[in-house]
Parts: C-alpha cells; sequence; structure tokens
C-alpha cells in the first residue's frame, strides 16, 4: 500500500470518527489514543464504528479482530491488512 | 432464601451485608476487589462529603462509566439522602443540558474525560463538577451526622425517550427498586453464593438492576466497563467461577455466532444467563441452550417504570419459546383494550403492569404520568396473553427504534430535521443493520430541487448522540400521510422492506 493511501485510508478514519463522536475534531485525532479515554467508546460506539468503517472501506472484519480493537490505528492496521488480501 | 424485611432503601443492601459479610468481595472492577465493608465505607465518605453541600433530595448527577467510582458515588448519594441523576456516557451535548436543566442539581459527580463534554453543554455556574477520582483520593471526614432515608424518597432518575421528542425522567423510589430487586430473587433464586458478571452500562435499568440483584443476596459482582472485549468477558466467567451472567440480545448473538466454542467451555460455571431489552428470536434461545445445557435461560420484559414485569425460564417451556413470559412475583400483568378493559387470552391490546416497582410519576412531567392510572402502569406495548398467562410481545403503539437496545424516538429525530432548512416534511424509520439490529434511516421532502442532504446529517451529528444519526437519508415527493396528518411510518417501512427484499 502506498503512502498516498495510507493517508487517504486515515483521512476517511478521522471523518468515521467524528461521525461517532462529534466532539472529535482532526487536531484532537490520535491513531494511538487508547478507547477508554475517549468521551464515549462502548461497547454501542465500538459497533457504530465497525458498522461504519466495514460500509466505507467495503472491507468485513472477523469478530476476534473486532473484540481486540482498542484504539483508533488498530482500525487502520486492519483496514489495510484486509485491503492487502483482497 | 435472603431476608428482605430488612431491607427498605437501596443503601441496605450494602449495609446489611457489610455486617453480615464484611470481608466477602461485593465487586471486582479493574483486577481490584472492594469488600461489603471497603464499598460501604467509601460510599459513606463520599455520602458525608456530600452533606454539607446538599439538602435531602436534593439531585446529585452522576457521569461516569461503568468503574468502581460509578458504584462508590452511587451509594454515596443515595446514603446523603439525595436523589441520583443517572446520565448515561454516550448522552449528546443538548441532552445532558435539558436533563440538567430539567432536575436542576448542585453538583455533577464525574471523570476528567467528560470535562470538555461539561463545558460544551455549558450547564452554568451553580453545578459543581466533583472530579470522582480527586474526590476518593483525598481523606475525607466522617464527621457528620448520616441522613434518614425513608421508602418512599426518590432514590433514581433515569430519563427514558419516550413517544415524544421530549425524553421524560422515570422517578424511582427507593421502595420500587428494594421490590423490583426482591421479585427478581425470588423468582431466580440468587443466593449469596452468586458471582455475576456485569457488562451492562450501569446508568441504564438493565444494568444497575443487575448490580442491585447481587448486592442485595451477598454475592459478588465482577464489572466490566463495557461489553467490547469479549474474549476477556468469557475468561473472567470461567477465571471467577461466574454463577450469573446478563446480556443484551446482541451480545449473545456475537457470543453465539462468534465464540460458541469459548462460551461453552468458560460458560460451565453460569447457572443463569439472563436477558432482555428485545424480543429473541428462536434460533437464539435455541442456540444458549443447546451450547450451556446446563444453564437457566431467562428472559424478562420490563421497562425503566416498571421492572423487570415478567419473567420466563425457557428450559422449562420449551413451548413457549416466543412468549416473553408470566407476571413476576408480587406482579400484576394484563391486556387490555382502547377502553382500558381486560383482553380476552389471544386478544391484542395494551401491555399494563401493576406492583410495587412501579414508579407514581415522572420527574416533573404530569402529562406523562398519566400513563399510571391506579397503580396500573400503562406501557404502550403491544401484545396478548395466552390462557395459561404467557404474555406474547407484538411490538409498540408508537414506533421506537431500537438500536442495539439504545431505543430512539423517531418524533424526536424528525423534529430536529424539520429545523433544516429547506426540509418540508420529515419520517423516520428503523431499517436493519447486521451488526447493531437497527439503524436510522430518515425520508424527507424538500422544497428546493439541489437540497444538499448533508445538512440533515451534519445538524443531526451536532445535536444528537451518535446512534440517533441517520445512516441513510432519502429524498421523496412526498411523506405518506393519513387524511387527518398523522404519519404513516408503516407505508415508509413496508415500501423499503419490499425494495431490499
Amino acid at each position: 500500500m502506498t503512502q498516498q493511501n495510507l493517508d487517504a485510508n486515515q483521512t476517511k478514519l478521522v471523518e468515521l470518527f467524528s461521525n461517532v463522536f462529534p466532539s472529535l475534531t482532526k487536531d484532537s485525532f490520535n491513531l494511538d489514543q487508547d478507547r477508554t479515554t475517549f468521551e464515549n467508546w462502548d461497547s454501542l460506539s465500538h459497533m457504530q464504528l465497525v458498522s461504519e468503517i466495514e460500509q466505507s472501506f467495503n472491507v468485513s472484519f472477523e469478530m476476534e479482530e473486532i473484540v481486540d480493537i482498542s484504539k483508533p490505528a488498530d482500525f487502520l492496521a486492519l483496514i489495510t491488512k484486509k485491503k492487502a488480501q483482497a | 432464601m435472603v431476608d428482605f424485611s430488612k431491607m427498605n432503601t437501596i443503601p441496605d443492601f450494602l449495609e446489611k451485608n457489610a455486617q453480615q459479610f464484611p470481608d466477602k468481595p461485593a465487586l471486582v472492577f479493574d483486577k481490584k476487589s472492594f469488600s461489603y465493608q471497603e464499598l460501604n465505607s467509601q460510599s459513606e465518605l463520599v455520602a458525608n462529603f456530600l452533606l454539607s453541600k446538599t439538602k435531602p433530595q436534593d439531585v446529585v448527577a452522576i457521569l461516569l462509566p461503568n468503574s468502581a467510582d460509578f458504584v462508590i458515588s452511587y451509594f454515596g448519594v443515595l446514603k446523603a439522602g439525595c436523589i441520583a441523576l443517572l446520565i448515561p456516557p454516550n448522552i449528546s451535548d443538548d441532552k445532558l443540558k435539558f436533563q440538567v436543566a430539567k432536575t436542576q442539581p448542585n453538583l455533577i459527580l464525574t471523570e476528567s474525560k467528560y470535562s470538555a463534554k461539561i463545558e460544551r453543554a455549558n450547564l452554568g455556574p451553580k453545578l459543581e463538577v466533583i472530579d470522582t477520582q480527586t474526590l476518593l483520593g483525598i481523606q475525607l471526614s466522617t464527621d457528620q451526622q448520616p441522613r434518614t432515608i425513608a421508602p418512599t424518597d426518590t432514590s433514581t432518575i433515569i430519563f427514558t425517550s419516550g413517544t415524544t421528542s421530549e425524553p421524560k425522567g422515570v422517578q424511582l423510589q427507593h421502595t420500587n427498586v428494594v421490590n423490583a430487586t426482591k421479585n427478581i430473587v425470588e423468582f431466580l433464586n440468587l443466593t449469596p453464593q452468586e458471582i455475576d458478571v456485569n457488562i451492562s452500562a450501569l446508568s441504564h435499568s438493565f444494568g444497575l438492576g443487575h448490580l442491585h440483584c447481587f448486592l442485595a443476596v451477598g454475592g459478588t459482582t465482577v464489572l466490566f466497563r463495557d461489553a467490547i472485549n469479549l474474549k476477556e468477558i468469557l475468561n473472567a466467567i470461567s477465571a471467577n467461577h461466574a454463577t450469573t451472567l446478563g446480556a443484551v440480545p446482541a451480545i449473545l448473538r456475537l457470543l453465539l455466532n462468534n465464540f460458541r466454542t469459548e462460551f461453552q467451555e468458560h460458560g460451565k460455571s453460569l447457572r443463569i444467563v439472563q436477558t432482555n431489552t428485545s424480543p429473541l428470536e428462536k434460533e437464539l434461545i435455541e442456540g444458549i441452550l443447546n451450547t450451556l445445557p446446563s444453564t437457566n435461560f431467562s428472559y424478562y420484559y420490563g421497562l425503566t417504570e416498571a421492572s423487570r414485569s415478567t419473567f420466563i425460564t425457557f428450559n422449562q417451556h420449551a413451548d413457549k419459546l416466543s412468549s416473553i413470559g408470566q407476571a413476576s412475583p408480587n406482579v400484576q400483568v394484563e391486556v387490555r383494550d382502547a377502553r382500558d378493559q381486560v383482553c380476552s387470552p389471544g386478544e391484542l391490546g395494551e401491555i399494563c403492569i401493576k406492583g410495587k416497582m412501579v414508579i407514581q410519576e415522572y420527574w416533573q412531567n404530569p402529562s406523562a404520568s398519566e400513563k399510571v392510572k391506579a397503580g396500573w402502569f400503562h406501557s404502550g406495548d403491544v401484545g396478548y396473553m395466552d390462557p395459561e398467562g404467557f404474555l406474547y410481545y407484538k411490538g409498540r403503539y408508537n414506533d421506537l427504534i431500537n438500536v442495539s437496545g439504545e431505543k430512539v424516538s423517531p418524533e424526536e429525530v424528525e423534529d430536529l430535521i424539520m429545523k433544516v432548512p429547506g426540509v418540508t416534511d420529515a419520517a423516520v424509520i428503523g431499517i436493519p443493520d447486521k451488526i447493531l439490529g437497527e439503524v436510522i434511516k430518515a425520508f424527507i421532502s424538500v422544497s428546493d430541487k439541489e437540497f444538499d442532504v448533508h445538512l440533515v446529517t451534519q445538524l443531526c451529528r451536532q445535536k444528537l448522540e451518535s446512534y440517533k444519526v441517520p445512516r441513510e437519508v432519502e429524498i421523496i415527493k412526498e411523506i405518506p400521510r393519513t387524511d387527518n396528518g398523522k404519519l404513516q411510518r408503516n407505508k415508509l417501512k413496508k415500501s423499503y422492506t419490499e425494495l431490499i427484499y
């Protein structure tokens, strides 16, 4: 995957995160921020993120992968992996 | 059998068991264990802190995720004779402002990660913000006399989505909660040996009700912040030899569909699995029964206003898998017609509930309080009863949408969409989603051909909780309405379903 694709994925990811967490801005977005420190990254928003990201990136995650996601970077890594497999 | 005769208020759960089982673990959270004595004395310190800052029956808001701090703060507020306003952490800024304006708390117990949310909601200078992590870290005094609490005092306010756009504050008295707890303990035959894994939000009636039960019987609650890491939760069940698990149907589906073998392996110690919030499909019930054949699988129907009104244990009623159960112990359930007359078996009507766990009224909302007539709570849910007294749920009189257990009033979303310039009419329905059960779809009619639908999602994102934001917005020529102007959401739902399938 090229750097350009990675950047595009990250930009889209920020947008999807801010759909679920409206108070999040591009500047405050941190790929390595642990989910427990987000204002409301709970079970429901976790599944919302999964649902939105799957739809938007046209990928499908395994539940084994979903339960291990603890920061935005984990989503990005999974998207990159899935796109490489496609 | 647990003796409830000396338990009249919620703090009695903790106090009686702090005497009976002082060193027994009451709560395990984040690998830290709290004995009954520790939990009781820490909540007394919080109560003592609150005594100088409050009057009896003042409202104190709690905005915390599942944590030991939540449990200590909640019991602290109640022991101080105050009313706990339980605010779900995923609340929108506007809704937070609304709840605070409606209930006028002087204090909010919270943690630092919500300070930006509190600031954005602009809750006014009168509200003192207390960081519980700081509060519980300092030396609190114990020099004040505790307040006497009456069973009829209000204990808790939890706001629920109603049939209108304005949420209603469910005003629970101590006696409502104590009696609901007693009914559950009696039906499930809970004992002091229970170890419960609690993965549901304590700011909601489901998770909080579990906590009450296991503290009341002198059991142990292994509390999780959320239900995201299912592997960790399964490990906790086996590591703690848990006897009970409560989970919403969406979580049970995930467990069955993705971790069936692990669920079977780690769930061997479970005596009871409980669920509620939405009707269950036969495959899910049979899946749980086959996966955990020695475990009782119980479903209950209830609302925050009338907690745990019916119960069914499917293992004992293989021929009633589509039922939501019979009336709980000490509870009356009837199905009534539009004239408020009791329906015959099999006849559809409104599910009505009477019992000591039913609320008297909503918080400062006389019109909503009319749902309680002569002690009977009119649920707004439609169902029928069979000749043996088993209840069957058939839907709601209104069109509440269920997004993974969170109820969304379509009117709330529609009212907001109508504020977008150019929108002339709007209707909102729930559409199927493989992960969340349902998500929101909005239909709008507009005055301008060039209308940008992003304006709708943009405003919704600003003003609503994220799960209420429409996933899809579709412009249609005309929103279907009856001759007298009543919205026909069913028509939209039907045409959407026909299009998809």
